[in-house]
Order: structure tokens, then sequence, then C-alpha cells
């Protein structure tokens, strides 16, 4: 017997049972027939095996997290509401904090939300543009999450100890590993400095947020509720303790920049079909005149 | 309400250059700008847009603003390994093993992985290391060494790189045997005694130098010197011992020889070791003759000390 057919002949609710609904379904709305074994009447409540195969398990599969599909709710759901004790509070943090309870402050998530949308943009336009992103995170905890971070939005990161100097004494920091240039080695190397920085720990990265204002370069940093936000260009006014929280927003910037890099590859390609199309163009057509 | 919060934030906020912001971004249309279009502008937007897709330099390695990305990019591609090969565990063990599979898989899982010294190390990786960034390289190593066994290929070749070069040659301990006539054969030295022993099983004679054992020997103790190491393991009639014993004095002889008959006895029987070792007879003393020196009378005696 087809399913199908089942379901438009017993069309009954059934309470919800245990398991796929359809199959049980299926079993439910067959008519009771009187059959002489107890062992015949088993069988008949097993389903066939071409109605198990038509039957799909429709179990929801996880959207993974970027800044179009944000809601309070996976933010709640992360933790990132969960600011510090009263006591220990930033009174700069005051636009951002919901409320008190159990001794800690409670961050105003629809601030978070915005913020964090915010800062998405900003990567996803540095990315776009070609720009250095760095992610820094030093804690232990949260060091493999800043490198995958790294990875995916292919930038660079920080997660071990931030060496004082990195940006300010660049020469001796980070020239000092850099290979000399072949032609001419008396010359000190080149080196590099990020267009943005993203700091997980802002709390522990006073030296590294400073050598940033001092090169003029923007910073994006998880400021919870004992951290003054004004000190960081976007601040995300957030939980920086629990990891889950910290992971969330580790991925949802690294996907934004990750879509900037992959925007900025299309521009380029497009940029490279129209020169080339408008090179035949000229040869095609104005190669003659030069000759004559 | 939360708009009008955010833009009294933001103009609080606002210190270093703003990016422009976008909310919707058109995939088919170039970059939207705020800005009216006018043929004046029409050069300087396009010029814009060539800069942005202009060709910026950046550094190679993921780990570059650590200022250690070699170490680091070390780091970060062992713990990759370990993450890669760790997985599949479950399915390993639902496995049915057979016990055929058991009699192979004791024998070679001895492999104890010696890693390169710090010196070493950062020589092979042409990195300068401290002693903590040797320690955290080889704790990675460690844990890729911890694997379930058979190893996966890629990360034995990867720990063979790290492993100390003088460390084959120290597992090759070569053992000694009996020759085909049964004798085993071993050196005992004591002060400027130096004697060669035969041991092979037979009735409990023993010759030196010719001699029989009391012909050789005068004195009582030299003699129990001598079967010291066949009394304390109960073997005193079962080895018969040739022994050959030049230099020193008589108790120097006979100490030589209680020590090599000690270690030739452990040739016919090394679970006699414990033993012997309790006894004596395998620690080669060490004491000699000291020299005398310059301004004294002997090697310590001084001479008489005079006040004036």
């Amino acid at each position: 017997m087809s399913l199908a057919l089942l379901r438009t002949a017993c069309r009954r609710t059934v309470t919800p049972v245990v398991g796929n609904s359809l199959v049980w379904r299926s079993i439910a709305t067959q008519p009771t027939r009187n059959l002489a074994s107890k062992d015949e009447q088993l069988e008949s409540l097993i389903p066939s095996k071409e109605d198990l195969k038509s039957v799909k398990l429709s179990r929801p599969v996880p959207q993974a997290v970027n800044s179009y599909n944000l809601t309070i709710s996976k933010l709640l759901a992360a933790g990132l509401h969960l600011g510090h004790s009263t006591s220990l509070w930033n009174p700069a943090t005051l636009p951002f904090i919901f409320g008190t309870r159990a001794g800690i402050s409670i961050i105003n998530l629809e601030h978070t939300l915005v913020y964090l949308r915010r800062a998405c943009n900003v990567v996803r336009e540095v990315a776009q543009r070609g720009g250095t992103v760095l992610f820094v995170g030093t804690r232990p905890e949260i060091s493999e999450l800043t490198i995958d971070a790294a990875r995916t939005a292919e930038g660079y990161h920080v997660s071990g100890k931030w060496t004082p100097g990195t940006l300010t004494n660049a020469h001796q920091v980070l020239g000092r590993h850099a290979t000399p240039d072949p032609q001419d080695p008396g010359r000190p190397p080149k080196t590099y400095k990020p267009d943005i920085m993203i700091l997980f720990n802002p709390l522990e990265n006073d030296i590294a947020i400073a050598e940033a204002q001092l090169n003029n370069i923007p910073t994006i940093a998880i400021t919870d509720s004992d951290y003054d936000p004004r000190r960081v260009t976007y601040p995300i006014p957030a939980n920086d303790d629990s990891i889950r929280g910290v992971e969330l927003v580790a991925k949802v910037l690294a996907a934004s920049a990750r879509e900037g890099v992959i925007k900025r590859k299309q521009l380029m390609d497009r940029k490279e079909k129209s020169m080339k199309a408008s090179r035949d163009y000229r040869n095609q057509y104005e190669g003659g005149r030069s000759s004559n | 309400m939360a708009s009008t919060l955010l833009r009294g934030t933001l103009s609080a906020f606002s210190r270093a250059a703003i990016v422009h912001t976008t909310s919707k971004v058109n995939l088919l249309a170039p970059i939207a700008c705020r800005t009216i279009r006018n043929a004046s502008t029409y050069s300087a937007a396009t010029n814009s847009q060539e800069d942005m897709l202009a060709y910026r330099e950046k550094p190679d390695s993921l780990s570059y603003f650590t200022g250690n990305y070699k170490y680091n990019d070390l780091l970060i591609e062992l713990n990759a390994m370990y993450k890669l090969h760790n997985k599949p565990q479950q399915q390993a063990s639902t496995a049915a093993v057979l016990p055929s599979d058991l009699a192979s898989e004791a024998e070679p899982s001895n492999q104890v992985y010696t890693w390169k010294l710090r010196d070493k190390m950062s020589e092979f990786l042409g990195i300068p290391l401290t002693t903590s960034q040797w320690r955290k390289i080889v704790t990675q190593l460690n844990m890729l060494a911890s694997l379930p066994k058979p190893l996966p290929v890629q990360v034995e070749s990867e720990l063979s790189k790290y492993t100390r070069f003088d460390s084959a040659q120290q597992t090759q301990i070569k053992r000694k045997e009996l020759d085909d006539l049964g004798r085993s054969f071993a050196v005992g030295r004591r002060k400027e005694s130096s004697a060669r022993c035969y041991v092979v099983e037979g009735e409990g004679k023993i010759m030196v130098n010719g001699q029989e054992l009391g012909a050789y020997f005068n004195r009582l103790v030299d003699r129990e010197e001598v079967t010291w190491p066949f009394e304390c393991t109960s073997t005193l009639g079962k080895f018969n011992a040739w022994i050959v014993v030049e230099g020193g004095g008589s108790t120097g002889q006979a100490q030589a020889i209680k020590l090599g008959l000690g270690k030739a006895l452990l040739v016919h029987d090394p679970e006699l070791k414990p033993t012997l070792r309790k006894a004596g007879c395998v620690t080669r003393d060490p004491r000699v003759v000291e020299r005398k020196k310059e301004g004294q009378k002997g090697a310590r005696a001084k001479y008489t000390w005079v006040k004036r």
C-alpha cells in the first residue's frame, strides 16, 4: 500500500509520537485486520521497505552563522549578554547596560547586534579593498579559534603574546626573522602593518591598542562591562569571558572578511575580462589603422 | 529608540576615520557611493575603483605579526596534523580484533622516540629556540607519537625528522653469547691486575694460569674471593673456569678474577645479575694507587711541618 494512499484514505490527526511521524502514522492508520495468528498481526504492524525508503527525515540542517542571519536569540544562547560584576563596571559602558541581575551587569543585546553588524560591514569593506585583517586573541582558551578565524578570513593572527613594539618597532620585532633581500643584503627588510585589528580580549592588550592608535589603525574589540568602549574605534559590547560567545563573534567577523575577499576576487576577474575584451576590440578594429 | 541611541553613541565614539559602509551591496553593480554622480566626478569614481583593486603587497605567513612566524607556523602545523589524525578512533575500536592481529601487534610497539635536543633542533629548523619554545615543540611531537599505532605514514615521516641521530645506534646493544664450545669469556680488572676468564658448564674445576686454585693462591682469603661468584649463586659444582691473570699482586689478581667470573657467569645466566650485584661481583672497583704530588711526601702525606 502506498503511503500517499494511506494518508488520503485515513486522514485523521494522530498524537505526536516518538521517531518519524510519517512512518508511525502509516502504522496507526492501517485498518485492523482479523488475522488468525498473532505473528501475522505483528507482521502487519511493521512498515514495508518501500514505505521506509520513501520517507525522508526532516531534521533541520544547522546554518552557518554570518552577519545576515544574526539574531538576538543566538547571541543570548552564546552567553554574550553576561557582563562582569557590578562593582567592577566601567561607567562609560552605561549606554550598553540593560540592567543588573545576580550582581552582574547585563549587556543589552540590541546594541550588541547593531554594533556587531557594523563591525562586520567594516571588516568586509576593508577586506574588499585588499586590507590586512589582524585577529588578536591572546588567552590560551581562545588561541585556537583566533587562528581558525584568521585562516578563514585570509588574514593574520596573534594568538600567543602580543610582542610590544610589533607596530612601533617593526624593524626590530618583525624584521628580525625576515629573509634579507638577495640583491641588497645590507638594506633593512620591508615590514608590514595591518589595516584593521580585531581584539578578543582588549583588557589584556593595552599595548596593542596603544600601538594601533599611534599608527592610525582602526580597532574592533569585544568590550565587556568593565572596559571603556571609547578606547577602540568599533567596540562590540558583549561578554568576553564565554568561549562560545567569542567563537560566535570570531566566526561572524571572519565570515564577513571572507565575503569581502571573495568580492574583491570577483571584481578583479571582471576588471580583467573587461580589459581583455577592450584590448581584443582595439586589436581587431584599430590595429589595421596603425599599419596604414 | 535603538537607532537614536546608536546615532548618539556613534558621534561620541567616532575618533578615527570611519570607513564608508553600505547597508545593501548589489553584487552585479559596482560599489554604490552616496555621492551624486556628475560628469566631473565620474573619472574620480573609476579612479577610486581602480585604486581599490590595486595590488597590495602582503606578508606570506599567517603568523607574521607574532614576531616569530616560523616557530608559530610549525606549532600550528603540528597541531593541525594531530587534530586531523586524532578523529577516527571510534571507527577503529568497533572493528573486530583477531588473536592473530594481537600477536603481531605486541612486538613493534616498543618504539620510544628520543627527540633532538634544543641546539640541534634549532639548527635543523633554522629558528633560534629557547628552552620553553623547544619544550612546546616536544610536547606537540609527543602528542603525535601517542596516536594509536600503527602511525599514519604522514605522521611517521614528520616525526622521523625530529628524532635524535644517535638513538638508532643506542638501541642495538650487543648481547654477549657463548662461543661454539659453550664457553663464555669476560675480563675483570682490579688495581694493576687483569684476568681473562673462560667459564663453561662442567664439574667445578678452576684453573688459574695453568695451576690449581690451591696451588696458585696461598692465602685462603684469595681462594674464597675467586670462588665467591659461584658460592653466592649456588653454582659451585656446575661450571669449570679457565683463568689467565697478569699484573698486580695476589689480592688484586684474586679480586680481578672475581669480577671476571661474575661477568662470565652473567653471559650464561643473565637472571643472576641482582644476586651477583648484591654480592659485589659486578661492579669494577675503581680504586687505584693515587699519584704522588710535588711538595708532598706522598699522595696525601705532607712533609713535617716546621714552625719556623
